[in-house]
């Protein structure tokens, strides 16, 4: 499938050119072959550019007390982030693998279609990774890239129920280092499971980290994927009495 | 094709779980049709997209009852399962999961990107474990598995495409800002920054380095790539990366106190390894002749190299082009 990528060194020299206010120089490149996914990515991503807006607005008029966790600007800023991932995925969802584990196509939404979004997310002095630069390939700080595999986690856990409330749970940390960073975000319900204990307070704020070291401690001997609902709830008790017993 | 590694082998906090093991020293990885040996496979980009992949499993579940039963499992809690992963996006697929007194092991599981096309059609490639596993919760007993999805006996494979050796220099762009960062004194044109505690230890090339070359410098040899000139300068800058790299290598082989055994450290089965054997090649000498070489005259590796990769050709060509 034809579609758009961006090469790191270009990625680079466009957020640059950006934040310099220069004009936007084209440096957009074609890969892949077959039905030509270019026209209707852009189309999406001006739909997403108005969803940025209409979420953002909706979110200020509602204020910080809207959900649980959505205390600070930065988990506001999550949350927001969270909402929005589920409108990303499901605008890219249908594009081919060969698309989707393209890293120039990440980096490409980016800096190309998302340059103000990941400015605001992440920082007007966010560091290029976050556009999918400034690596050799794009990392869990890549904006797109981590919130269409954010939703993507959430769809794959509880796709006929509350998917979007799930994405939607705001915690930079539990996210990116805790699911997105390690193998547990390879088990989508374990990842379900350990989100929204922490929404609900279940695990508390200063035994996350000890709690996702735990589980990350007993992948190495269990595979998460085979596990069922009531199993994986158990886990996660035992690893959060555990975590308590030590402090 | 290149082909590398044995299926890895985990040592676990549990004992007699020998004969549980044995019941899949028979599964292999199925290319094209032919049975492989080896567990890891790197294949080019464009061989991965065609290729028909599948798992081969030679698997009798009366030998599994057997073997658990001698742990004192019962073979009802026992199941087998096939769970595979894609490399970039974090999508998992169950292929086959079932309890092993009612399982059918079917002799051939395909790994179909159509069925699969977030885990198998990744560009990056694949991993898939094949393992027996406990499928409830058992009385615990010291040293024997008891929790549900702990897994008795497994294998695991991986399919990557291949990645050049050099595409670890992929260099970045110094800007203002990275100077600064950094610390480098203004007018600095290239500096390898070694981006992890061990090289040796570092998956990729990519993650434990990053070779900066002076942003608009980089700019002007990206826009004039097939200029004479901007050759000539890559491959200055290939070599200056590639003997940065080696001399952080043999850096780290003296502290270790590693000197002299370096041709059995260094395979293909890793991309730091692969490098390290590229150079050597070039060189013409043993990994242990190259780290030699690299501590008593550094100089001649430079020149080993610069031969290697036609240096002077491409600098001649850039020289000749400039009075046209």
């Amino acid at each position: 499938m034809m579609h758009w990528v961006l090469t790191a060194h270009d990625a680079s020299r466009l957020v640059e050119d950006l934040r310099a206010g220069r004009p936007r120089e084209d440096l957009r490149r074609v890969a892949g072959n077959g039905a030509d996914s270019r026209a209707g990515t852009e189309e999406f991503m001006k739909t997403f550019r108005e969803s940025v807006d209409d979420v953002r607005s909706n979110s200020s008029r509602a204020g910080s007390g809207d959900t649980k966790a959505a205390k600070s600007a930065n988990e506001r800023k999550d949350h927001i982030e969270g909402q929005l991932s589920c409108v990303l995925f499901q605008g890219l969802k249908d594009l081919d693998a060969a698309v989707l584990t393209d890293p120039g196509f990440w980096r490409y939404l980016a800096a190309w279609e998302m340059f103000d979004f990941v400015q605001w997310r992440d920082g007007e002095n966010c560091k290029l990774v976050s556009f999918g630069a400034g690596s050799h390939s794009p990392t869990w700080d890549c904006v797109p890239k981590r919130m269409f595999v954010r939703a993507r986690i959430a769809f794959e856990a509880d796709g006929d129920g509350n998917w979007r409330d799930l994405a939607g749970i705001a915690g930079t940390d539990v996210w990116r280092s805790h699911v997105l960073r390690v193998k547990t975000g390879n088990s989508p319900a374990l990842s379900a499971a350990l989100l929204e204990a922490w929404d609900d307070q279940v695990i508390r704020t200063k035994e996350v980290r000890d709690v996702a070291k735990r589980i990350k401690r007993l992948r190495s001997n269990m595979v998460f994927e085979l596990m069922d609902g009531e199993q994986i709830d158990a886990i996660l008790s035992r690893q959060i009495e555990a975590a308590r017993g030590e402090t | 094709m290149s082909a590398v590694r044995s299926e890895k082998r985990v040592v676990r906090p549990f004992s007699g779980l020998g004969d549980v093991d044995k019941c899949l020293d028979h599964t292999r990885l199925v290319l094209n049709g032919e049975v492989v040996d080896e567990a890891s496979l790197i294949r080019d980009a464009t061989e991965l997209s065609e290729d028909q992949i599948a798992i081969h499993l030679q698997v009798d579940t009366d030998l599994i009852a057997a073997a658990v039963e001698r742990m004192k499992i019962p073979d009802v809690d026992v199941g087998f399962a096939v769970v595979a992963s894609g490399k970039s996006l974090k999508a998992s697929t169950v292929l086959y999961s079932a309890p092993i007194l009612t399982a059918s092991v079917p002799e051939i599981v395909a790994l179909s990107n159509t069925e699969h096309p977030l885990v198998f059609g990744d560009l990056k490639g694949f991993d898939v474990r094949v393992c027996i596993v406990l499928r409830h919760d058992l009385q615990p007993r010291p040293l024997t598995p008891y929790l549900a999805g702990t897994w008795l006996a497994a294998r695991d494979f991986s399919v990557s495409a291949s990645r050049d050796v050099l595409s670890g220099f992929n260099p970045q762009r110094l800007t203002a800002e990275a100077r600064e960062n950094l610390e480098l004194p203004e007018g600095t044109q290239t500096y390898l920054a070694i981006t992890v505690d061990s090289v040796l230890e570092a998956p990729s090339l990519a993650e434990a380095t990053a070779f900066y070359i002076d942003a608009a410098l980089f700019d002007l040899m990206h826009a004039n790539q097939s200029s004479a000139i901007s050759q000539s300068l890559q491959v200055d800058f290939v070599i200056e990366f590639l003997l940065g790299v080696m001399g952080e290598v043999a850096a780290e082989i003296d502290a270790l106190e590693l000197a002299g055994s370096e041709d059995s450290m260094f395979d293909k089965n890793s991309e730091i390894g692969s490098l390290v054997m590229q150079v050597s090649a070039h060189a013409d000498l043993s990994p242990s002749g190259l780290f030699q070489m690299m501590r008593r005259d550094r100089s001649r590796v430079r020149s080993a190299l610069q031969a290697a990769l036609e240096a002077p050709k491409y600098s001649r060509k850039a020289l000749s082009q400039v009075g046209e």
